[in-house]
């Protein structure tokens, strides 16, 4: 008995030993991602806060909570009253899908035709988009408002949506080629004893097969979009084609501020990113291709 | 009606070739099955056949066509693929349907069609479910449902047991056996499993390195086979393989010493061989016998004993060291250890040159039942 004890002890000790660097490693992952959420997150939360609360309120404590007494939807009604904020919106959004549209489209479509097909300049194309990727767009801002002006294009929406479609397309390709390359060859060729053609391989069975590259791209295309500042600053800065980073802008005086306004704004800019991420990420369902092969 | 022709068809990837002409005739209605190790072209084979890959050179003739341009779906081929590749976003019904939908035909003919071959294949009560939610026998149902509405003059399979259970593989076969009669098609079936093989097919092609070693009927390629390939690929377990020199010739008889020192007979044709020429004589563990009741006589030291209930599986080693496997009976109480004479029939002997070719075993109108003794001696008398 005593010796069948003074075994078991020591197992014992030796189990939990083993167990506590998982707890602590758990732990420290924890730590730090946790972290990193927090100082994502906390601008984010002041313009929430600072959106409804008086302005004298934002200056006193702008880290506080809006109680009773500093309560105001003031900035609201100032935006959705005062200023063409409607018009920003609807500018934003209509560029942000277009682009997004596009992106998805020729992206999917260009990704197919470089990892299925085999022809001559295949890997200069594919390197074309490999240095998109690495080269920002922004560099190539005064040649492309020469472009604009030459094609009479400045001032519209157009011009913005056709400059996001190539500043999306090259990482849109490099990721969708990836997960295009994951569909068993079997289920082309399947397809194509199947008398379907290429187009219709190309939309009914590829395309819903990639539906979480999709979805995943389009996340990473479209915040950029809705937030950049830089384009619709010089590409699109007329009354009617102002996107809402570009509106709130008329809130910010060289004097004063209406930091009432601009927090509202941002706030309220918030909301459709949230909607199409949302509708995105439900789409990020892994394990579509399961029952496919094998 | 869809006879299939292969003119000297060749294959070759770049500089590496992989096919080096090919050679064959399937008549309407046969049930061919390519099989060899996995690296000797017959699923490439297969491809070309379906379209799925370029033909380098040579002529490919289905239903009196070429078809060597022709896209696939031109040429009146399903394949079943041994990944099944269903749509996974699509259910049974559509998987099976979507071809003929592409095709334009009505809905009601297509519903019909998909309905019949669900029928065929019992698996009518699945047509709403996705394939991820049917098991591996199912999808495979799937795959050669999805293969038969179509209607198509050859059917080609690529390994389609391969992924199933032991168990379900050997229903499925029973099944494609059964169905091949049903059609009536022509079926080009492509497995590395010999049983497969000599179960399903009316003819067999055996191929090895890009060639074909042997073509023709399961009994005519386990009775006759050509090469030593052939003789080492059909049966199971495998012949029994032992090296000799050739003692002496006579008219259809061959003596042969083997390196432990016996001498064997062997009725074979004997023109083009020389006396002291080495060869490989080749005994398949079914032909040889416990005891020493035939003229044939092998002795060696048993290594081990794998008893399956009606057959016992006797592996023993000759003096010189050579493995061979004796199919004992299945109550044997031979063990390991022992000494074990066996015996042989000299008609159940294959003898092979050094060249890996068999010199043509004696044809006999019809073949001996080789478990029966009693007939072997008194031919030989």
């Amino acid at each position: 008995m005593l010796a069948k004890e003074a075994i078991a002890t020591p197992s014992q000790d030796w189990k939990s030993a083993i167990l506590r660097p998982g707890i602590l490693k758990k732990l420290s992952v924890h730590a730090v991602l946790i972290t990193y959420t927090v100082i994502a997150l906390f601008p984010i939360l002041v313009i929430l806060i600072n959106a409804f609360k008086s302005r004298k309120a934002i200056f006193n404590d702008p880290l506080a909570l809006p109680d009773a007494s500093t309560f105001t939807l003031v900035g609201f009604t100032e935006v959705l009253e005062r200023s063409t904020f409607d018009v920003f919106f609807f500018n934003s959004l209509v560029v942000t899908l277009l682009s997004l549209f596009f992106v998805l489209l020729f992206g999917a479509m260009a990704a197919w035709a470089l990892t299925e097909y085999k022809f001559r300049g295949n890997l200069f194309i594919a390197i074309l988009f490999a240095m998109g990727i690495m080269i920002p767009i922004r560099l190539g801002t005064v040649s492309i408002l020469q472009l604009m002006v030459d094609l009479h294009l400045v001032n519209t929406l157009a011009a913005l949506v056709l400059v996001y479609i190539a500043q999306g397309l090259p990482l849109a390709v490099y990721i969708l080629s990836e997960f295009i390359r994951t569909i068993p060859k079997e289920l082309k060729e399947a397809a194509r004893c199947d008398n379907v053609s290429e187009y219709k391989i190309f939309f009914q069975i590829v395309l819903p097969l990639i539906r979480p590259a999709l979805a995943t791209v389009a996340v990473f295309t479209m915040i950029p979009i809705w937030n950049d500042l830089w384009f619709p600053l010089i590409l699109a800065p007329s009354e009617s084609t102002q996107t809402i980073t570009l509106g709130v802008q008329q809130f910010i005086g060289q004097f004063v501020t209406d930091w009432n306004a601009v927090l509202s704004s941002l706030t309220l800019a918030i909301v459709p990113v949230l909607i199409l991420y949302l509708v995105f990420s439900r789409q990020l369902i892994r394990g579509l291709t399961a029952g496919a092969v094998k | 009606m869809a006879d299939v022709k292969l003119n000297h068809i060749k294959k070759s990837y770049g500089k590496v070739d992989v096919l080096h002409g090919i050679d064959l005739d399937i008549k309407h209605g046969e049930f061919v099955v390519l099989v060899g190790a996995s690296g000797c072209g017959k699923s490439t084979l297969l491809r070309l056949i379906a379209g799925l890959e370029e033909i380098t050179a040579g002529e490919l003739v289905i239903d009196n066509k070429i078809v060597n341009h022709l896209d696939p779906a031109r040429r009146g081929i399903a394949m079943v693929f041994q990944s099944y590749a269903l749509y996974p976003h699509m259910s049974v019904f559509k998987n099976m349907a979507f071809g003929l939908k592409i095709a334009g035909q009505n809905k009601r003919a297509v519903r019909e069609k998909v309905e019949q071959a669900a029928k065929i294949l019992q698996i009518d009560h699945l047509l709403d479910r996705l394939p991820r939610e049917l098991s591996g026998g199912q999808r495979q149902r799937v795959a050669i449902g999805r293969a038969i509405v179509r209607d198509p003059n050859v059917f080609l399979f690529d390994e389609p047991l391969s992924n199933l259970d032991a168990a379900l593989r050997v229903q499925t076969r029973v099944e494609i056996g059964k169905l091949h009669k049903d059609l009536g098609a022509t079926i080009i079936y492509v497995t590395h499993d010999q049983v497969e093989a000599m179960t399903l097919g009316d003819k067999i092609v055996v191929m090895n390195a890009g060639r074909v070693e042997q073509c023709g009927s399961p009994l005519e390629l386990y009775r006759y086979p050509q090469t030593k390939f052939v003789a080492g690929f059909i049966g199971s377990p495998k012949m029994n393989f032992i090296e000799g020199h050739v003692d002496k010739t006579a008219t259809e008889y061959l003596t042969i010493t083997l390196e432990d020192g016996t001498q064997v007979q062997a009725h074979v044709d004997t023109s083009g061989i020389q006396e002291g020429t080495k060869v490989t004589v080749g005994i398949r563990p079914e032909h040889l016998f416990e005891g020493r009741n035939l003229p044939g006589q092998l002795s060696g030291d048993v290594k081990l004993v794998e008893h399956l209930g009606e057959v016992t599986y006797i592996y023993m080693s000759l003096a010189d060291g050579t493995e061979v496997v004796v199919r004992g009976e299945g109550e044997s109480e031979v063990e390991v250890g022992d000494k074990l004479q066996a015996s042989f029939a000299p008609e159940s002997v294959h003898v092979f040159n050094m060249d890996g070719k068999a010199l043509p075993r004696i044809r006999r109108s019809a073949e001996i039942p080789a478990d029966n003794p009693a007939i072997v001696t008194a031919s030989q008398a």
